[in-house]
């Protein structure tokens, strides 16, 4: 079921900023390619589309275990670091044949321990043990499919999960409560395809959706249901739940489908089908005033040549030095994220990888590539030294 | 990057260059001389300009490098200090020897080892090798650079299939129905959607063209000036001075019109020459300005807030039919519709005997009188009994001044129907109110023997006669009030003997009824028993009474006022903006009610007293009695028309007598509506707005034309012909088609039927009690919400339904359909939205709106179609809106599932809908049809 494409976009672009307004648009060309990768792994692991990839890069311990989601299976891997050797740890399939999963995230355990967080066709959030090797629980809530699932690096029992029942939600992994629920009069109007937490702010997550907008919604009013959260005995219905129903911020960057959404400090990473990543910074005007459409600065893009069907999703590295990106064709683009004006490390393509490329996995320092394709494969690309 | 940048700022300066010639060609014909110094200007201009821009174009990649650089510099302290949190619980955890990592870290090890072993065998291509000797644990499976296919052989875990709930879009709760924020339209806003078996994008276009156009051109009219164009302009316009070629291509440039140019420079300007003067002034005289910036906040600080500019938001924010500010069903800045009858204040006068207030009250100070005549009646005599009133009560009153005021500090209440239950309460301990009442009555008739002197002669002799007869019982009861509270009702019945010596006294009491009937004629029609007679005295009595009384009073005021302490004056003085706007209208709404203005308006702000005072004081300026007698003309006749029509309605209806009326519903209402009842079942009900006609309504009233009657929200009197009057049917006898309003697909109004009410609690706080459910009106249900608990659960048919927690009788109500409230059009947009996802949540509620329970509902919405439910869906009017009850068809068991009949329209109903041999047809599993479905309700209200 090829449920994840999109045609080419038809939209036009965003409208323009005015003069003295434009942003500083990275040159595909101009580049100096001062690094090098190289192929060093492939892995089938099926015929079915591989929708999610993501490195450990919460717990500092397996900064190079991976997990892989697609079908109804998600694959734990290790990177070995001689040879390109991938090695399998952990495999868990859902009995439901049907379950399709979308997205992965690691979390951590109240002890410690490697948690992963996958989910996707069904809706429900199923969390697992990577440590024991074992199932632990599901979250049940959604009203639909999961599109995303991400951590709160500085509280990694915290996941978001974007789902296409138009809200967001905040659970605790380890109690198993859904704490926030981000949807209602000032929600999202369609799917929700995308969520990411503030990385030092740990009061702000953007979301953002097929309603072609990005929100930007704050905690702070509802912090003490968080702090409730973490020591939560009760059985998890009891929980208050809470409905966040205005964000902070509501942008209006892209003119379709908002997919991928990453915060870049105080600045968000953001792509649409329009071949482009756009860094832009919300001009927080007026706190307290929930503004229809809130001002935007947009600062620079980085253009992705066949980046135009929707449910790709880039990623960063731990320092947020790289910015790397798949595109329909199968070929992976790696931008330096925070130079002005953005530069192309390097354009890497295989002749054997011709399939959409859904996401990538960056590890710690930005040395090892990880593309999982719509046909099924993982590939593995190195830095040459 | 400086290429592309440079390059764009070329593509835009070409056409600029190219239409010179094409701009300078007319000139040439009229001024061929100044061609070339047009062309040369022109040249200059552009050039400009072109070089302005690269500058700002330039400046903003600088802006945009600092700005990713400083964010960098952020970013990357907090990823380091990230990067060390991380590594610490790693030692932490370490130390544990936790028993959950051993997997991931042993599968560490050995595939370390196993990849030294391959690398000693020189097995590159890193096989799987679980042939070697651990075989207790599952070797880690190792895929080589170059191994194509392999399958993983490491056996996976079983996830528990986990059933989740049915699909639902996120909702949000509902109690009442919300009218739709202009945000959450989805007309004119393109919507794109995607194929759950192709691979395409379809972007929503149906005949929505002249939307996006219009939306377009909205779009245009406001261009925002960026920072960078500003400086364009203002740089360009010193270097080139103001032109109007300038302005031409300066436009082209920004991309609005010269118009917009100018409008925008003179801004510029204005905001330099600002700045300019600011500068000026900080270096010039700083001190002066420091003064004058210090001191001009506390102006404002002083100047407290104008109750216009409060009553402003409050006619903004308030909701008169909802009682709430900010109502989310009828909208903020509603059309304030003036009721022709004003509601009738509530008084203190319990039998024409007034009731002091509270300590503070002008009755205990000002004791001559009742609070709400002192003024004008008895102020002389008032003011020279307070004087010795004053000694008296002074060391009582020091200590009662403290406490009295921690109780006034009470927020403010506006409403009417609070205070209506509370006020009666406050009354001084029983004790001290009596030693007061006590002297009071006495020195009241030794002072009233003083004023009323000028008064009496005025009166006709068997005027007064009367009048002693009818006021001696009130009289009577003033004396012995507070002795003999329980005994009032014997007083009433007017069969004591009158006092010796009560001419004068009398005279007194003339003036209250006066007053009594000029501002507030049927305050007193319940105890009164010759209601008829003293409206006939009104006029005499007005007329001859108050001219001299005022002409006293006013001399007398002014020497007490100034005789009775400077201290008193001074309060008067310290009556803020806020007060004196809330004490106008104190007047317009009680009168020279003291004790209701101090009560309701200024409650924390003033006492009754010092209310009593300030009018007192008013009239003595002389430019308070032209307003006030206004407004009590003004309520007067009001007051007199609304007796008339009382009388008209209800053939002089009184007290104990209950007539039986043979009341048919034909008779409630306007014969337009009964026709529209009698033949319209297939039109829908109509939006009923308030009219704002006055008295009656007549042709032209908006409810007339729009087919709707009138409803108390009206501004028209209850007499309006138009009205709907509701019913009289005996107690719970409202739930058949005998009743005028049952019938008419409404439900019944306290306010409006004669028999209809609920009672609560056990009738002590003056209310009905709370009587049972056979003898309380039971077409009230949806406005009262006395619904059944309704749970939410997997439907035994498809998806989500709704089911009853208590088994339920026929006819019982239900619940109610919330939604949001959605015109027709928007209706249609998302009709067709919620067609692709083949659920739809729309109810047609009448010729306005649609309700939409989509985002924002309750459970009911989940209730599922069924052609054989057990339920019906019927819109009803409640206190002038319509709205969704669900209500039983047949007894329900407890844990029964709700269905009711959709009643799609016939071609736009989806198939599962459509009448069919198998009742519980998949709802959610069946194609979707083009058209779009909506509920539609059973029966019409009006």
């Amino acid at each position: 079921m090829a449920l994840k494409a999109a045609g080419p976009a038809q939209a036009t672009a965003a409208k323009p900023g005015g003069v003295g307004m434009e942003p500083v648009v990275g040159s595909l060309t101009a580049g100096k390619k001062n690094r090098e990768y190289k192929v060093t792994n492939r892995l089938l692991e099926g015929k079915r589309p591989l929708y999610a990839i993501c490195f450990n890069l919460i717990d500092s311990r397996f900064h190079n275990v991976f997990a892989s989601a697609g079908c109804n299976r998600v694959t734990v891997y290790q990177c070995l670091t001689e040879g390109g050797a991938v090695a399998v740890l952990h495999a868990f399939i859902d009995e439901d044949k049907e379950e399709e999963f979308y997205t992965v995230s690691w979390a951590v355990g109240d002890n410690g321990e490697p948690l992963l967080a996958c989910s996707g066709s069904n809706g429900v959030i199923r969390i697992v043990d990577c440590g024991k090797g074992s199932f632990l629980k599901s979250f049940i809530g959604h009203g639909d499919s999961v599109n995303e699932l991400r951590t709160q690096t500085l509280k990694p029992c915290l996941i978001a999960s974007a789902s296409k029942d138009e809200s967001v939600r905040l659970w605790n992994v380890n109690t198993g409560v859904c704490i926030l629920i981000f949807a209602g009069a000032g929600g999202h109007r369609n799917e929700v395809l995308s969520v990411d937490f503030h990385p030092s702010d740990i009061l702000k997550i953007a979301s953002c959706g097929m309603d072609n907008t990005i929100k930007i919604w704050s905690l702070k009013e509802f912090w003490s249901y968080v702090e409730m959260s973490f020591t939560w005995s009760d059985i998890p219905s009891k929980f208050p739940t809470k409905y966040v129903q205005f964000p902070l911020f509501n942008a209006l960057v892209h003119s379709n489908y908002v997919d991928c959404t990453r915060w870049l400090g105080d600045f968000i990473l953001s792509k649409s089908v329009d071949n482009e990543i756009v860094l832009w910074e919300p001009l927080y005007k007026e706190p307290g005033i929930t503004a229809n459409e809130g001002k935007v600065d947009v600062l620079q893009k980085y253009p992705v040549p066949d980046c135009d069907i929707w449910f790709i999703k880039f990623s960063c590295d731990f320092h947020f030095n790289t910015l790397i990106i798949g595109n329909r064709d199968g070929k992976v683009l790696v931008w330096e994220a925070q130079t002005s004006p953005p530069t192309l490390i390097a354009k890497l393509s295989h002749s054997q990888c011709k399939s959409p490329i859904r996401q990538t996995a960056t590890s710690y320092d930005g040395s090892t590539i990880l593309c999982c394709c719509e046909d099924g494969c993982i590939w593995r690309w190195d830095l040459v030294s | 990057m400086a290429t592309t940048s440079s390059s764009t700022a070329f593509a835009i300066a070409a056409p600029l260059l190219s239409s010179f010639p094409a701009e300078a060609a007319p000139s040439i014909t009229q001024e061929g001389v100044h061609v070339r110094d047009l062309e040369n200007m022109h040249a200059k201009v552009a050039g400009t300009l072109e070089k302005l821009k690269k500058q700002v174009q330039a400046d903003r990649q600088v802006y945009i490098k600092m700005r990713v650089e400083s964010n960098r510099e952020q970013l990357k302290k907090y990823t380091e200090e990230l990067a060390k949190l991380n590594n610490s619980p790693k030692q932490l955890s370490k130390g544990q020897e936790l028993e959950g990592l051993e997997s991931l870290c042993l599968h560490n090890e050995r595939v370390l080892g196993n990849l030294s072993n391959t690398d000693e065998s020189g097995d590159k291509d890193g096989k799987s090798g679980p042939d070697e000797s651990n075989v207790d644990k599952p070797m880690p499976i190792i895929f080589g650079s170059c191994l194509p296919g392999a399958k993983t052989a490491v056996r996976p875990l079983k996830l528990p299939k986990v059933e989740n709930v049915p699909p639902y879009t996120t909702w949000i709760y509902l109690d009442r129905n919300q009218r739709m924020t202009e945000d959450q339209s989805v007309v004119g806003r393109r919507r794109i959607y995607y194929d759950s078996d192709g691979n395409e994008t379809l972007i929503a276009s149906d005949s929505e063209e002249e939307d996006a156009g219009e939306e377009d051109d909205k779009e245009e009219a406001k261009h925002e000036f960026t920072k960078g164009e500003d400086s364009i302009i203002w740089m360009a316009v010193q270097e080139l001075g103001v032109s109007p070629m300038l302005l031409e291509e300066l436009a082209a440039l920004v991309g609005t019109k010269h118009e917009d140019i100018e409008a925008r420079y003179d801004i510029l300007l204005r905001e330099a020459e600002k700045k300019v003067d600011t500068r000026l002034q900080e270096i010039k005289v700083p001190e002066t300005c420091n003064v004058v910036k210090s001191l001009s906040p506390e102006d404002k600080q002083t100047q407290p807030k104008d109750l216009l500019a409060a009553m402003d938001s409050f006619d903004n924010l308030f909701c008169r039919r909802c009682l709430v500010f900010d109502c989310r069903l009828h909208g903020c800045s509603q059309a304030i519709v003036h009721p022709s009858e004003r509601q009738q204040p509530w008084s203190n006068i319990e039998d024409g005997i007034p009731l002091p207030c509270s300590k503070h009250c002008c009755l205990l100070i000002l004791p001559s009188n009742s609070g709400r005549n002192f003024v004008q009646t008895d102020a002389l005599a008032g003011l020279k009994v307070n004087k010795r009133k004053q000694d008296l009560l002074k060391s009582s009153q020091k200590q009662q001044d403290l406490s009295s005021q921690n109780e006034d500090g009470d927020d403010l209440d506006m409403e009417h129907k609070r205070s209506k239950t509370t006020s009666g309460g406050e009354i001084a301990p029983s004790s001290y109110r009596q030693g007061v009442l006590d002297s009071t009555s006495k020195e009241t008739v030794e002072s009233s023997q003083k004023t009323t002197q000028g008064v009496v002669p005025l009166m006709q002799r068997d005027e007064s006669e009367e009048l002693k007869e009818l006021l001696s019982p009130s009289r009577k009861s003033l004396l012995c009030q507070p002795k003999e509270a329980g005994m009032q009702g014997e007083g009433n019945r007017g069969d004591r003997p009158v006092d010796v010596g009560s001419d004068k006294l009398s005279s007194k009491w003339l003036c209250l009824t006066r007053d009594k009937h000029t501002e507030g004629s049927d305050k007193v029609e319940g105890g009164f028993p010759l209601e008829a007679e003293s409206k006939e005295l009104i006029p005499s009595k007005k007329n001859n009474v108050p001219a001299p009384l005022s002409m006293d009073s006013e001399e007398e005021t002014r020497t007490n006022v100034s005789a009775r302490g400077k201290g008193k004056v001074e309060v008067a003085n310290n009556w803020t903006m806020l007060e004196m706007g809330l004490y106008e209208k104190g007047l317009q709404i009680f009168g020279k009610n003291s004790c209701l203005i101090a009560k309701n308006l200024l409650k924390g702000f003033k006492s009754c007293a010092e209310v009593a005072q300030y009018t007192l004081e008013q009239e003595a300026s002389g430019d308070g009695p032209d307003a006030i007698f206004a407004s009590a003309e003004f309520t007067k006749t009001m007051q007199d028309i609304d007796a008339q029509n009382r009388a008209r309605m209800y053939g002089g209806r009184r007290k104990g007598r209950v007539r039986k009326l043979k009341y048919t519903w034909k008779s409630v209402v306007h014969p337009l509506i009964r026709k529209r009842m009698a033949n319209g079942k297939d039109q829908p009900c109509r939006q009923y707005t308030p009219c704002s006609c006055l008295f009656t309504c007549g042709k032209q009233c908006p409810c007339l034309l729009n087919g709707t009657c009138c409803e108390k929200y009206c501004g028209c009197s209850k007499s309006c012909k138009n009205r709907f009057r509701g019913c009289h049917c005996a107690k719970s006898q409202c739930c058949s088609r005998q009743c005028p309003c049952f019938a008419a697909g409404r439900e019944c109004d306290p306010d409006v039927c004669r028999n209809c009410w609920v009672g609560c609690g056990d009738g002590t706080l003056g209310g009905p009690a709370l009587r049972g459910d056979s003898y309380d009106c039971r077409n009230m249900k949806v406005m009262l919400k006395q619904q059944q608990r309704v749970l939410l659960g997997r439907s035994d048919v498809a998806g989500w339904g709704a089911f009853l927690k208590n088994p339920v009788g026929k006819h019982e109500y239900l619940g109610e359909y919330t939604g949001e409230l959605i015109s027709h059009r928007e209706a249609d947009k998302r009709g067709k939205i919620y067609d692709r996802e083949n659920s739809s949540f729309l109810f047609n509620l009448n010729d306005q709106y649609v309700l939409d329970a989509c985002r924002k509902g309750d459970k009911l919405k989940f209730a599922n179609h069924s052609p054989n439910p057990n339920c019906h869906a019927k819109v009803i009017m409640v206190s002038g809106d319509h709205r969704v009850g669900i209500f039983a068809k047949e007894r329900i068991l407890a844990g029964d599932e709700i269905f009711y009949d959709y009643r799609y329209e016939a071609d736009r109903a989806p198939i599962w809908a459509k009448k069919q041999d198998d009742p519980n047809q998949k709802v959610q599993d069946l194609p979707t049809t083009s058209g779009r479905a909506r509920k539609l309700p059973e029966g019409k209200p009006f």
